[in-house]
């Protein structure tokens, strides 16, 4: 076999657009490349100088699919820099809202984008001619977790009711009763779900990768925590970019990013939440993993359908908690004056840890705003994934071939519009 | 005039620029009469799955391009093969059609689907619509007033 170069130039079923460029020497991976070619979007210059109550709303639009995420980052370190506590009620309702997001996302990922690549699919549209009861299943949990962003963010899209110290508007205990029945239905029908995709037929795969992701000693990781590693480490969010480093390569306007201790990429996301934190899983979600079989360190990047299936599962049950739960109805938001000084945070965006860090100055205006999303943090261990995986599904057809790295690099769920924007694979042989 | 509570308007858009006129069309027509109607405003196509299912009638107002002149108002009835080449934007690959596809494999379409769009120039953050694509908003809502037999206010309360 010669030398040669495969290219997808438009990857589907992905956020964004980007391409993926593969050269091979005979069956010899020389190089690979997530390209992501969109331009920067520049957030972090149109903050500055701007009122910092306004950042929670902007930075909600860099993503239409995790702007929940967004706005929890950046309010948890303006309320860093600020010295602001919010209340116990605030923080369940901050949790519950991620819930929602994360069961919107992941549903959808799970059904409609990563779903068609196991069972033989181009998109979900044709696998919804087989699966239909499957199709209709994923739509109605992403309706449950847009019904849940709606309640607390104003609207399911780029939600607004978000603001620094708290919500500019509590929901009433009415509002949220509404939603448990259909929610004690979508626990089951997540169960279900994750015992479907366990059943699929995942590739023997593994790769070498440091697992990496928000640890918090009393609860699943979303919005607090230290950054733990499945090496041991323990990195403080004070220290994130200390540890790990932004990089540009030439051939992608997101980031790449490594960590400087070692050297090496690192992954995110739900396969790395669940890997570190399974014990945190709610009970029934803790429960399914033993019973299907999930390895304690999964190593298989194919299986994040079923991480994702087990975090969708935990929050169904934590929402379930929170919505039965007693709604104080205490104040929406905290108070606060302002003050020159720093904050930093970092939180579980359905795709992994979302960095964010602020500097303020004592007028309440932004002066600097540093933004780390998990996709383009991610987009080094990407690759090195593919280098690896395409030696197991290398062949003449090259049709084939290339199908094979963008069922992998779907496994990611990547979002190219959180990481700048997305992707297009090529593979060339010379 | 069909049952008015078995009708939804939605109208797709952002708050930038052209790509407004979804959202200004579905305004123009609350302007213009009483609340009988379910009127939704969507970010993406891929929320419509979420309201769609109990309607008889699904009226959709978007922004198009390469279908005509700026502000040029076009009406397209689902199924429509010119709809699947064009050029529309959408979460995921979860573009207009292939949103009403995915509903009609699935059974939640309702039995009529009509599309509006009116061609559009440009989507700046921050811009007000050019003036022929505020005017194709009128035109479309107009006629869906007519086409849907619509109880009409008066002139007066109309304003952009």
């Amino acid at each position: 076999m010669g030398n040669r170069t495969i290219k997808v130039e438009t990857m589907t079923r992905v956020e964004g657009e980007g391409g993926l460029y593969i050269r091979l020497s005979g069956d010899t991976v020389d190089e690979v490349r997530l390209e992501i070619y969109e331009p920067p979007r520049l957030f972090e210059a149109l903050l500055r100088g701007r009122p910092l109550e306004d950042t929670p709303d902007i930075t909600a639009r860099i993503c239409g699919i995790c702007p929940v995420a967004y706005q929890m980052s950046s309010v948890h370190a303006l309320e860093a820099a600020l010295d602001v506590t919010v209340s116990p009620e605030i923080r369940r309702l901050r949790r519950l809202l991620y819930c929602g997001e994360w069961i919107e996302s992941h549903g959808l990922h799970m059904h409609l984008l990563h779903a068609p690549d196991f069972l033989g699919f181009d998109s979900g549209l044709e696998m919804a001619k087989q699966f239909p009861d499957e199709v209709n299943r994923g739509l109605r949990l992403k309706k449950h977790g847009n019904q849940l962003v709606d309640l607390l963010g104003g609207r399911a899209i780029h939600p607004i009711n978000v603001c620094v110290g708290g919500f500019y508007r509590l929901p009433k205990r009415n509002e949220f009763q509404t939603l448990i029945a259909d929610f004690e239905w979508g626990l089951g029908a997540a169960i279900e779900t994750t015992r479907w995709v366990s059943g699929f037929d995942f590739p023997d795969f593994e790769t070498d990768c440091d697992y990496i992701s928000l640890s918090h000693p009393d609860e699943y990781p979303m919005n607090e925590g230290v950054m733990k590693t499945s090496g041991g480490d323990i990195i403080e969010i004070s220290r994130y970019e200390e540890e790990f480093e932004e990089r540009q390569v030439p051939h992608s306007t997101a980031l790449h990013a490594i960590r400087k201790s070692t050297g090496r990429p690192y992954l995110l996301g739900p396969l790395s939440r669940v890997n570190l934190n399974r014990d945190q899983l709610s009970p029934s979600a803790r429960k399914l993993a033993d019973e299907i079989g999930l390895e304690p360190l999964c190593r298989n990047p194919h299986k994040a359908i079923i991480a994702r299936g087990l975090e969708i599962v935990h929050a169904y049950e934590e929402a379930l908690t929170i919505l039965r739960g007693d709604q104080s109805q205490g104040k929406s938001r905290e108070t606060y004056e302002y003050k020159s000084g720093e904050g930093m945070a970092a939180t579980e965006a359905p795709r992994g840890t979302l960095f964010h860090r602020y500097v303020v100055d004592e007028a309440g205006k932004i002066v600097e705003a540093c933004i780390v999303p998990p996709t383009s943090q991610n987009q080094a261990q990407i690759e090195a994934d593919l280098k690896q995986w395409i030696s197991h599904v290398i062949s003449d057809d090259e049709q084939e071939t290339a199908r094979k790295c963008e069922n992998l690099v779907r496994a990611y769920d990547p979002c190219i519009s959180c990481s700048t924007h997305f992707l297009k694979v090529k593979i060339e042989r010379t | 005039m069909q049952n008015s509570g078995q009708i939804m308007i939605a109208g797709i858009g952002s708050p930038h620029g052209d790509d407004q006129v979804g959202w200004e069309i579905i305004r123009q027509i609350k302007d213009r009469n009483s609340d009988l109607v379910c009127f939704r405003l969507a970010r993406t196509p891929d929320e419509l799955l979420d309201w769609m299912e109990d309607f008889e009638l699904l009226v959709i107002c978007d922004a198009c391009q390469g279908a005509g002149d700026v502000g040029s108002v076009h009406h397209w009835e689902w199924p429509c093969r010119q709809l699947e080449t064009m050029q529309w934007s959408g979460t995921h690959n979860l573009s207009l059609p292939a949103v009403l596809a995915l509903a009609e494999q699935l059974g939640k379409l309702p039995d009529s689907v009509r599309i509006w769009g009116v061609e559009v120039a440009q989507a700046q953050p921050g811009q007000a619509m050019t003036d022929p694509v505020m005017a194709g908003a009128i035109e479309v809502a107009e006629a869906l007033c007519k086409e849907l037999v619509l109880p009409v206010k008066t002139a007066g309360t109309h304003h952009a």
